[in-house]
């Protein structure tokens, strides 16, 4: 998982961030930022959880957790709309460009 | 080159048809999942199933809902897009049952505005097409960014309608920009070649009301605000005009500190939803624009104007209103469809027969088809008043003309909207003492009938109550609509102006025996006990088609529901201040006198129907009305068309 997907669902690193190295230690406990805004993440069998600080969410990201499927679901559909739309304004314009000359 | 338009005519009725029927069979037909009859004992099956079983299904098992008053049909214009057209919750009130049908507001623009730029399509292009040049495609692009800026001002309304749309990132505004621009840009490209035509249409506005499901939105305001950049672009405006607007647009956005909301019910489309400094500079640049672009579509398009067919379309509209509404009360998937497809801004009434009373036996006011029972009552009006004019101009009816004459006066009975009654009954009586040879005894004879028609309808016994009752009517009922520890600026005028007995109080004593007369002293009572400008905003206004502030800033003992001013005046008194309402009366009657030579007695009695349902009414409320009245007074006060008007 890259940087860009933990700033998208965690937000901004904060400033001076050190990763722990929490899969060494099997006791590791993750500490409540009160600062933070708490954050759901979902993995692919559709569980949460919700994060409450940066490293716990940059951790669980980085692990493969997710944003909610249904909000990437209807965001992806609305992309592919706009894309959609968007040719056939293209269409539209070459159309009347060759539908113009020809005529011409 | 007859057989190509044919094919383009019958491709254009199967593209309607594919967008009335595709929406409502989304589903998915392999999962097993079969739409179940609805019971009065369980509607589990639609909650644990959201968004599973399509509309049409659900209409081919449970056929009964198409017809029986306890199904309601409602948009949820907050669903996702594989959701649209799919029953996404039913909920049991009493013994109705009200199906929510999943639809998404982005999609609903897509939708919504290819049927209406089909159907616009239908009309015939222009012999010789509007020469417009290149203005025209920075001002479509300036249109499809101002809209895009009018979301985001009122991000309070779209966050509720936008399903999982996040307004707060820039790629949001790029998809809006995309679907708007392919909305506006075709819409655009079809009203060009029909520019000269599209005046004859305007009371198509009443039926075809335009509104986008789930928007704030309407596809006139499209198709004005273009205009309106035309006319800045080619510099066709008027300059006075934009200047004095620019000055009370400075005040409006320095005074707009303060942050209120607004649920716009009935006047969505057409009033802005939340007051705070973006929402009052955007609804500011709304009205700037449309008056340019009023004034642009008026100027260049007045001599197109074709007064039968005018009339006739007044005419289609209107039976066709009667007749939809009558159907919708009916028929709840009729009331369901008039709404997505007519773009209504409130579902039809429910209400299943126009000549009901209530329990003490008054008239229920039948709205039918439009959001608003008195501003149809005036469309029904104006049409009778036309067609008078036809008549006695012409000296005869077509069949048309005969049944829209049935249609409006059973239009107007059960809209209840007596003073347009009135001014119909007036018109006629005027046209047949003066254009037709009456003995004196008949003519003394209809003069008195019209009278106590006119005394019936005030009713005998308003004017038998004392005159210190009927004058502070309105104040006593102001002073109960107030809350306890919050009393408005001017109630607290009023109250001060009837306790001093100062000369202002003969002033405001007769108005109040006129509210009273008017049946209007509980609405206005309401709306001073609400009404709290300061000093500048009782002179400058806060802020056009804005509400907010009214609605929200003093809490008063409300009725629980919308009630809206009543009185056009009003509430431009809230919008433009009381300097403001002079200066527009200040230019249309220098205007009238300019022009008193060329206005005839029917210019005289349209503009005093528009003068007293604006008065009296919430009709410029409303765009329909705003742009036919608008029109209406820009023809009569227009010296170059008046052959064309009148006798």
């Amino acid at each position: 998982m890259n940087s860009e997907t933990v700033v998208k669902i965690c937000g901004e690193y904060p400033y001076g961030f050190v990763k722990e190295d929490i899969e060494s230690n099997p006791n590791f406990i993750f500490t409540n930022d009160l600062n933070y805004q708490g954050v759901k993440v979902w993995d692919k069998d559709g569980n949460f959880v919700f994060v409450n600080s940066f490293q716990e969410c940059e951790h669980y990201v980085s692990g493969g957790w997710d944003e909610d499927p249904i909000k990437s679901k209807e965001s992806n559909l609305q992309y592919s709309l706009s894309v959609l739309i968007l040719g056939v304004l293209i269409f539209q314009y070459l159309y009347k460009k060759i539908f113009v000359i020809q005529k011409k | 080159m007859k057989k190509i338009k044919n094919n383009i005519v019958i491709l254009k009725v199967i593209f309607i048809l594919v967008l009335i029927i595709a929406p409502w069979i989304n589903a998915d037909y392999f999962d097993g999942i079969k739409a179940q009859e609805l019971v009065q004992e369980d509607s589990s099956f639609y909650e644990i199933n959201p968004c599973k079983v399509s509309l049409s299904e659900f209409i081919i098992n449970e056929f009964n809902s198409s017809y029986q008053d306890h199904y309601f049909f409602r948009f949820n214009d907050n669903s996702s897009i594989s959701c649209f057209g799919r029953v996404s919750g039913v909920t049991q009130i009493n013994n109705s049952f009200y199906i929510s049908i999943g639809t998404n507001s982005i999609i609903n623009l897509i939708i919504q505005g290819l049927f209406w730029i089909t159907l616009i399509s239908f009309i015939k292009p222009d012999k010789e097409k509007i020469q417009i040049g290149q203005s025209y495609y920075a001002a479509n692009l300036l249109a499809v960014m101002y809209f895009c800026y009018s979301i985001f001002a009122e991000k309070r309304f779209y966050e509720q309608k936008l399903y999982l749309f996040d307004l707060t990132k820039n790629i949001s505004f790029i998809i809006l920009f995309v679907l708007l621009f392919f909305i506006i840009k075709n819409l655009n490209d079809v009203i060009v070649k029909r520019f000269y035509k599209l005046i004859n249409f305007l009371p198509v506005t009443y039926l075809l009301i335009g509104v986008f499901s789930g928007y704030n939105l309407t596809i006139y305001s499209f198709i004005l605000i273009t205009f309106g950049f035309i006319a800045l672009i080619t510099k066709e405006y008027n300059r006075n005009i934009n200047l004095t607007y620019i000055l009370f647009t400075i005040f409006w956005i320095i005074n707009s500190t303060d942050r209120f909301s607004f649920y716009p019910d009935k006047l969505r489309g057409f009033t802005s939803t939340s007051y705070d400094f973006n929402s009052v500079l955007s609804w500011a640049i709304f009205v700037f624009l449309l008056i340019n672009g009023l004034i642009y579509l008026f100027r260049k398009a007045k001599d197109s104007l074709d007064l039968e067919k005018l009339l006739n379309v007044f005419c289609i509209s209107g039976i066709s209103i009667l007749i939809l509404g009558y159907m919708g009360a009916n028929f709840p998937i009729i009331n369901f469809f008039n709404y997505y497809y007519f773009g209504q801004q409130k579902y039809g009434v429910k209400i299943q027969n126009p000549f009901s009373f209530n329990q003490w036996g008054e008239k229920i006011a039948w709205r039918g088809f439009y959001p608003s029972a008195e501003s149809i009552g005036e469309y029904f009006g104006l049409i009778l008043i036309l067609i008078i004019f036809m008549y006695f101009k012409n000296r005869k009816l077509s069949k048309l003309h005969l049944v829209t004459i049935l249609v409006s006066l059973l239009g107007l009975y059960f809209s209840d909207n007596r003073s347009a009654f009135i001014l119909t009954l007036l018109t006629l009586t005027y046209f047949l003492l003066t254009t037709i040879k009456l003995s004196n005894k008949i003519k003394l004879l209809l003069l008195t009938s019209t009278l106590l028609t006119l005394i019936f309808f005030v009713g005998f016994q308003n004017l038998s109550y004392p005159y210190i009752f009927t004058s502070e009517y309105f104040l006593n009922k102001a002073i109960q609509f107030k809350s306890e520890g919050a009393t408005s600026s001017s109630l607290n005028y009023l109250i001060y102006v009837f306790e001093s007995k100062s000369i202002s109080y003969y002033l405001f004593s007769i108005l109040g025996f006129l509210t009273f007369l008017l049946n209007r002293s509980i609405v206005w009572g309401m709306f001073f006990s609400r009404y709290n400008p300061s000093a500048y905003e009782f002179l400058l206004g806060s802020g056009p088609f804005n509400f907010g502030k009214l609605y929200s800033e003093v809490p008063i003992n409300e009725p629980g529901y919308l009630l809206l001013p009543h009185s056009s005046f009003l509430s431009f008194m809230l919008f433009y201040g009381i300097i403001g309402i002079f200066l527009i009366l200040f230019y249309i009657v220098k205007k009238i006198i300019t022009e008193r030579k060329n206005i005839t007695p029917e210019g005289y009695i349209i503009l005093l129907f528009i003068f007293l349902n604006i008065i009296k009414n919430d009709t410029l409320n409303y765009l329909s009305s705003f742009t036919l009245y608008s029109f209406l007074t820009y023809m009569i006060l227009n010296t170059n068309i008046k052959k064309k008007f009148y006798r």
